[in-house]
Order: structure tokens, then sequence, then C-alpha cells
């Protein structure tokens, strides 16, 4: 179809709309209501254009092309439209952008810049809205607001939870949350993206600095195996705020609140800012030269004294690429195969035909190609709050999503089923009689409470053998963001770097604990939480004789039982990399740079390599080697078989400890992160008094 | 479920006939006329926990409920008045005098308009517009009963014989 867009022609697709072609071809129309991801409401009438033969002047957002459609964005009658309505907007706007934290990145201040008048007519009252408390992560400004509706759109069509709504009518119009409600999505956050001017503002950040004052770095999310692009805004190297960088593959324009507010942990007070290590029972410091000599005399000596199959190496599967490759580069190199990132699970019968690395088994945006999503052992909106939105899509498209968890299920999106069934009865649940499939493609979505269970094993090879009856795709959904490279990268004790069987089998984090090593060296883990039984681990570290931790942050248990304590950087430090669960690999830099006591972590293990004449590294070669080891590797996922593991018959009364996973406690940094934890009292708070149903007077809006 | 306000049987007859009016996918159409039968239901307005009740039964958002509740004046969110007056405010009415019939009644009541007497006998509602009386103008509702060709001295009248004790 042709077009002619301020007199040059342009071909078009016919279902487009004329704002749609302008932006393809880059040519700017000013909007407030419209986003490219919310329906079309037409609302704000700033996108006005000229057509050519058409009286009035038409909204670009929802007027569709037609054949030989002549526009202008440009013409004199365009520009009167615009002025116009920009005046109308502005009439009960406070123009208070001097202590406005979205000054310098605000639509209304861009375009009324662009397109207003420079002076007001209007020389009667304006109205004020009153603000009120609706989230510690969102700041309200009411009177700046423009009524776009872009953050009620939102509740409605992406996130599927409606918190916020236009009340009132006419002048009175508001924003408002529900009589004594609050916002409480995993995803509240995008809100403030969204919001045109600066009516909803991110709270923690507010009046911390200026936005043409701040440096921006690109990072990928640590909280969660889809790895979200993110923008960290610094000021003065420290990080202020995180926005989402826009990826279509990946995250779009969206963040989950976890992922936005997460980083405040890596400012936490518990942050090791010494290298300290253990003189006559005292943990005393160590100055940065000397600390990775110790380190590995420490470990040398230990290997000597008790024997490599006497060591017990625990690694996060939140480490960065880097950092994982390292570790095992280090310790298999030592000749020590007691090696695991797996520190929730209890039963790894299922290693041996466990497939390369876990996978979503296809890409994000695929989703909603398939006609049954079965989830199991997974609450999306909690767990994965970035995919729920994807997910939501999918069920609006033709998507059946059924789910069976094993303790709770509050999903945003329409299930056709779900279930809450005991991790033991799961095996005996999965069977085409219990779940009503559409016809077409499905798939099966493995979530970590699968993995936490302690019939894990059972689980897996029942819902092989039942995805094969059905002729189903099986993914997962990994307990951290780099599980992937835990896998694949060899920090498991029974493969090697790229999935090699390994000749020596060794201990699995189970064994390690319950078998009570002489020494354990722990990377990035906090013992209190990232096992799957803190009682365990608090006896194995009591009665080990030597502890080396690296971490970054300082706990209760590593203070008790450490003998060397080496403080590493977090993800916001050093340059890094995570594999996400599409298998996308992507790399990231230092956001800012870390205090100076404290060490890289791939840039310490290089060190101890280099002692032991292992190798020596940069981040470009570790880079080029991870890229060596993984070339011509098969990812299809649909090879996966894993219905003929030998399993040993479980221990019953292994309890379950922890298969619950709170949104913002699902890794060490997002359990430090103030905000992220304030919102969790909130939210917590509201379902309490909902349970409770205490008597409250009916609420009384003191802003009419 | 919310145990401070239940959608009893007979009110669940009501509101289940309003909602087989609309699609079975189209719930929130009901939402008007189901509050129209809450607040009635509830001496003429609604609260939180009758909203509550209401998007537990038809499935619906409460914020949606609630900003349908705000929208519209018939619906009130606060506590009103036993008796409701309604003066017509539009044009034929206004012509024949009906600004000074609310005045009249503001000052008798002592109250404003849109407010209720302070021992909740009278409410006199706001925004008024056109009750199809216009041959009758100027004219009041109390009650939902028509008054037409009204007169100072007949106002009183009317206002004086409301009797809810
Ligand atoms: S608060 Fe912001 S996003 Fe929401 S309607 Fe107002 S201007 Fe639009
Ligand atoms: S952007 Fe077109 S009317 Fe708002
Ligand atoms: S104008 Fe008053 S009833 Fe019509």
């Amino acid at each position: 179809m042709k077009v002619f867009v301020n007199n040059k022609e342009y071909s078009a697709e016919p279902e487009d709309t004329i704002i749609e072609l302008c932006d393809k071809i880059g040519v700017h129309i000013p909007r407030f209501c419209y986003h490219k991801h919310l329906s079309v409401v037409a609302s704000c009438r700033m996108c006005l254009v000229d057509i050519e033969g058409v009286k009035h002047s038409q909204p670009a957002c929802s007027t569709p092309l037609r054949e030989d459609m002549r526009i202008s964005t440009k013409s004199e009658k365009t520009k009167v439209a615009q002025k116009s309505s920009m005046e109308f907007l502005l009439i009960n706007h406070p123009l208070d952008c001097p202590i406005c934290d979205q000054a310098g990145e605000c639509e209304l201040q861009d375009i009324s810049l662009e397109h207003g008048d420079d002076h007001s007519r209007y020389m009667q009252f304006k109205r004020v809205v009153i603000d009120k408390d609706i989230s510690p992560l969102i700041s309200t400004d009411m009177t700046r607001c423009i009524h776009c509706s872009r953050c009620v759109r939102f509740g409605e069509e992406i996130s599927n939870v409606k918190e916020l709504g236009l009340l009132n009518r006419g002048e009175d119009m508001k924003i408002d949350v529900f009589i004594e409600s609050s916002v409480s999505s995993e995803l509240s956050g995008n809100m403030i993206d969204l919001c045109p001017v600066g009516a909803l503002n991110n709270k923690p950040y507010r009046y911390t600095a200026r936005t043409w004052d701040l440096r921006q770095i690109c990072g990928i999310s640590p909280h969660d195996c889809i790895g979200s692009n993110i923008n960290y805004h610094t000021y003065n190297n420290k990080i202020v705020r995180a926005v989402p960088s826009e990826n279509p593959d990946i995250n779009q324009t969206w963040l989950s609140d976890r992922d936005r507010f997460g980083y405040e942990g890596i400012y936490s007070e518990d942050r090791v800012k010494k290298s300290q290590m253990r003189v006559d029972g005292k943990l005393v410091e160590l100055d940065f030269e000397s600390t990775p000599s110790e380190v590995n005399n420490l470990i040398n000596n230990n290997i000597k004294k008790y024997g490599k199959e006497k060591i017990g190496c625990l690694i996060s599967g939140q480490s960065t690429s880097e950092e994982l490759f390292m570790f095992q580069k280090i310790f298999k190199g030592l000749g020590v195969s007691n090696i695991d990132h797996r520190t929730k699970e209890s039963n790894f019968d299922y290693q041996k035909n466990y497939p390369l690395m876990p996978s979503l088994g296809c890409n994000l945006e695929d989703l909603d190609e398939y006609e049954n999503i079965i989830l199991i052992g997974v609450n999306i909106k909690t767990e994965y709050p970035i995919l729920s939105i994807r997910l939501n899509l999918a069920t609006k498209n033709k998507t059946r999503v059924h789910s069976f968890n094993f303790n709770s299920l509050d999903e945003n999106f329409d299930l056709h089923c779900k279930k809450i069934i005991d991790h033991s009865n799961i095996e005996s649940f999965l069977n085409v009689n219990n779940i009503e499939l559409d016809q077409g493609k499905t798939l099966i979505i493995i979530g970590p409470s699968v993995s936490r269970s302690p019939n894990q094993s059972n689980i897996l090879q029942s819902i092989s053998k039942f995805s094969s009856s059905i002729d189903a795709k099986i993914g997962f959904l990994t307990e951290s963001c780099n599980s992937t490279s835990g896998w694949l990268l060899g920090n498991v004790p029974h493969r090697e770097l790229g999935g090699n069987q390994s000749s020596i089998i060794g201990k699995n984090s189970y064994q390690m604990i319950t078998d009570k090593l002489p020494s354990y060296i722990l990377y990035n883990l906090e013992p209190e939480h990232d096992f799957f039984d803190k009682s365990l681990v608090e006896s194995a570290l009591e009665s080990s004789e030597c502890n080396i931790f690296f971490t970054s942050y300082i706990t209760p248990m590593i203070e008790k039982y450490a003998h060397i304590i080496v403080p590493i950087t977090t993800f916001a430090e050093a340059d890094g990399s995570y594999i996400n669960i599409e298998g996308t690999y992507q790399t990231f830099r230092p956001i800012v740079q870390p205090s100076k006591n404290i060490y890289e972590g791939w840039s310490i293990l290089n060190k101890i390599l280099k002692l032991n004449n292992l190798g020596d590294y940069s981040v470009a070669n570790i880079r080029d080697e991870l890229k060596k080891s993984l070339e011509g590797l098969d990812f299809n996922m649909s090879k996966t078989d894993m219905s003929n593991t030998n399993i040993s018959p479980y221990i019953e009364n292994k309890i379950l400890k922890e298969s619950y996973r709170e949104t913002n406690q699902t890794d060490l940094i997002v359990r430090r992160s103030e905000s992220l934890n304030q919102a969790t009292k909130i939210k917590n708070k509201l379902n309490y008094k909902n349970m409770n149903n205490e008597v409250k007077k009916s609420y009384i809006d003191i802003t009419k | 479920m919310n145990p401070e306000f239940i959608i009893n049987e007979e009110l669940g007859k009501l509101i289940s006939n309003v909602v087989k009016k609309f699609p079975s996918d189209k719930k929130r159409s009901a939402v008007i006329e189901s509050l129209l039968i809450l607040q009635h239901h509830n001496n003429g307005y609604v609260t939180k926990n009758i909203i509550k009740a209401l998007s537990d039964y038809l499935l619906v958002s409460e914020i949606d409920i609630y900003e349908v509740a705000t929208f519209y004046t018939m619906i009130n969110i606060d506590p009103v008045g036993r008796n409701v007056i309604s003066v017509c405010n539009n044009i034929s009415c206004m012509l024949r005098g009906s600004d000074e019939i609310l005045s009249h009644i503001e000052d008798k009541l002592k109250i404003k308009v849109g407010e209720s007497t302070k021992d909740n006998k009278f409410y006199l509602k706001d925004e008024i517009e056109c009750l199809a009386a216009c041959n009758g103008g100027p004219m009041m509702q109390v009650n939902h009963k028509n008054y037409e060709n009204l007169t100072l001295e007949k106002v009183d009248e009317i206002l004086e014989s409301v009797n809810d004790k």
C-alpha cells in the first residue's frame, strides 16, 4: 500500500495506524496515551495530524492507513491542533518541574517545549489532587497526572492485576487505588516508566539526583533465569535506580520490581569490606595482597591433609559464567571432584540423564505458539514475574495453561486448570485422564519446586514418560539466574566443562553436606538461606576443620564458622555474563567500581589458578575459551530422555523444607533490598488484613 | 470470602437476573445495575465491603466496580440521608424557577446540595438532570415520586409530610 507522509512516498502495511508507520519511518509524532504494547484509547489528542481531504485533524494513534493517504505532520493545521491539545493538557498541570524527579526525561516537558506555546492564557484556579501512599516503590504526585490512563491499561492488559483505576468524572477525575488498598503487584514498577509525566515516580530514588547527571550502563538481571536487560543509572559511582533496557526477545520494555529494586542489596550493611582470617579463634583482617596466597595455601594444605575426596566445593548458580568457569578450572585442576552448584536440591539420581543444561525448550516469544502449557512446581507470577506477561498474552491468544504446584498457586493469568498436589503424589497424577489437553503442541515447564523436592528424580522420570506419551516438549525454569552455566561449565560432580562425563564422579551437594567433610569451600553462598536444609549445613560447617568463604556478605554463620573470608564483588562491580534459560549468552561490564579491598570474583580465582600453574586468564580469554568449549554442542532439548533413570528409593522423612519461593527472597542480593522487603511487608499485611477481616470503618477519602 | 457483607439469596437472585441479560463473558456490564440493587438494600449507599462482595460475586476487580461507583452520581459511596430529594436543574425547570426552589430547600434543611441533614432524614441530591416532567416544571422527586408545578409553599408541605420514623 502506498501512502504519503510530508509529501514523501512510503509503502505501508494496510493494518498499521498512522503512528505505527511514522514510528517505523522515523517521523516524530507527539503522544501521551499511545504506547506500542498497550491498547489504543486516543484520549489525550496530542497526536493529531492533518490528513488531506479530511476536515478535522485526526489522531494518528487510532487512524488506520488507507491507500494514497496524504498525511502531513508539519503543516500549519497540525501545528495548531497540537498546540491546542497541549494548552488543554497544561491547564491543570502544576508546572513544578524544578522539584519534579521526572524533569529532564519528562514527555510532557519535551512535547510542550516542541509543540506548546511559550505562555499560558489560563488565569483561573488550577485543581489539586491530594497524594496517597499507594506503594513503597511508587511515589505519587497526582496533581501532575494528565489522565492518559497508561497505568490503568498496564494493569488491565499487561500485568493482569488491575490495581489503579480512573475514579470520578470530569474535573474531579483522578487515578487512585481501591479503598484502603495498595499497589502490590510484582510488576508495579513498570507504571513508573509508563507514566509520561511525574505523577508516578520511583520512590526509593526520589530526590536523589537529577536525570541529566546520571550515567547509564546496561546490565543483566541476576535475579531470575530470564535475563532481563536493565539500564542501571549511577551517580558518583553509586547505582541510584534501574530502568528496563528494551530487548524485544526477552523483557520487551518491561522489568519486574525485583529486577528494578534488587540492586539495593549491594549496598547492604553486611557487605564484607576486607579479607579476614581466623587466628586463635578470632577473625582478624588480612591485607589485600596476601589474600590469594593465604587462600591458596589453605586449599592446598587441606588437600594434602585430608585428601582430594574430602574437600567440598560449592558455588552459587547466581555467580557469573566467568566465575563458574574459573571455579571448576581450579578445583577440577587440583583433582577435586566434589563440586556442585545445586545447593537447594537433595535428590540427584536424575543427574546422569539430565540434558546438557536446563532450557525453556523454546524461545520466550514462541510461548504463545503452544496450545497447551503445563506448569509443574512453579508459580510464575511470584517467581518469574516477567514471564507472566508472556503467559498472560499467550492465554489471551489460544494457549491453555495448566498448573500443578506443591504449595501455593496464585497466577495473574487465566489458568485452564490448576491444582495443588503434594510432591509425592504428582507422579501418579500425571496422566492424560487428569489433564484436559487441547489439540496441538504441548510444552511442559518444570519449575524450581520440582528440583527442591526430595523425590525430584522420580518426578522428572514420570514427567519424561508422560511427555513422550503425549508427544510434548520439556522445558525448565531454574532456581538461579545462571544455573545454565553451572551445568554447562562443569560445576556438577559428574560432568566436565562442556558436559562430558567425568571419569570420577564426585559427591553432590547433598552428600557433601551430610557426609560432614573436613573442609568446605563456599562461593557466593549464604549458608542460612541457600541450602535445602539450614540445620544440616550448620552442623556440617561446625564439624568441619576449615571453611573457606568467598562471599560478598558476612552472615552470622559465616562469622561463626569461617576460617578465611574473601570479599568478592557482586554482579554490579565486575565484568560478567549469564546464559539465560533460552540459551542466550549475555555479557555485561562493571556498573560501579568495587571498593578497594574487594576482589573481582573471577580475578581472585584467576590468581589462585595462576599460583597453581593451572593457567592465566583475562575476561576476554575466559570468554574465548567458553565459546570454544561450547561450539558444536547440541542443545536440542527434544532429545531429553530422563525416563530410564535408575532411582534408589528416596528417604520419605527427608522433609521438603522450603519449596515456597517468596518473590523477594530468591537470592542473597534481593533478600537485602530495603525497598523490596518493605513491599513484601505491606503485601503481607494486606493479605493478613483480608484474612482476618477486621472491621474497618468505611474509608473516607479526603481528596473529595 | 468477605464475611462482612454477604450477598444473600434474595440479593443473589436479583443480581443473577441482571447478569443473565449480558453475554456470559461480559459480567462487567452488570456492575451498574447490581450496584443500584445493593445500594437500595443498604440505605442508599454502597461501602467498601459491598464492593468487595460484588467483586467476588461477579469476578470483576474491585477497582473496576469502584470506578463505576465513583463515576455515576446515582451511586453513593458515602452514607446519605434516608429520604432522597432530587430537584431538577435542567433547562425547562430552570426557566420556571428551579434555582429558587433549590436554594429554598437548602435554607430550610440547612444543608448544601449534595449533603444530608444532620439527623440523616434528608439527602439533597446533586447533579440532577431532566427527569422527564418538563411540562410540570419546576419539579422535584422525593423518594422517587414526582411533584410538579412547585411553589415554595408546596415544597414546605411536601417535605413536612415526609415521615419516616
Ligand atoms: S498517573 Fe501517569 S500514567 Fe497514570 S494516567 Fe496519570 S499521567 Fe497517565
Ligand atoms: S496518542 Fe493519540 S490521542 Fe493520545
Ligand atoms: S427539565 Fe426538569 S424535568 Fe425536564
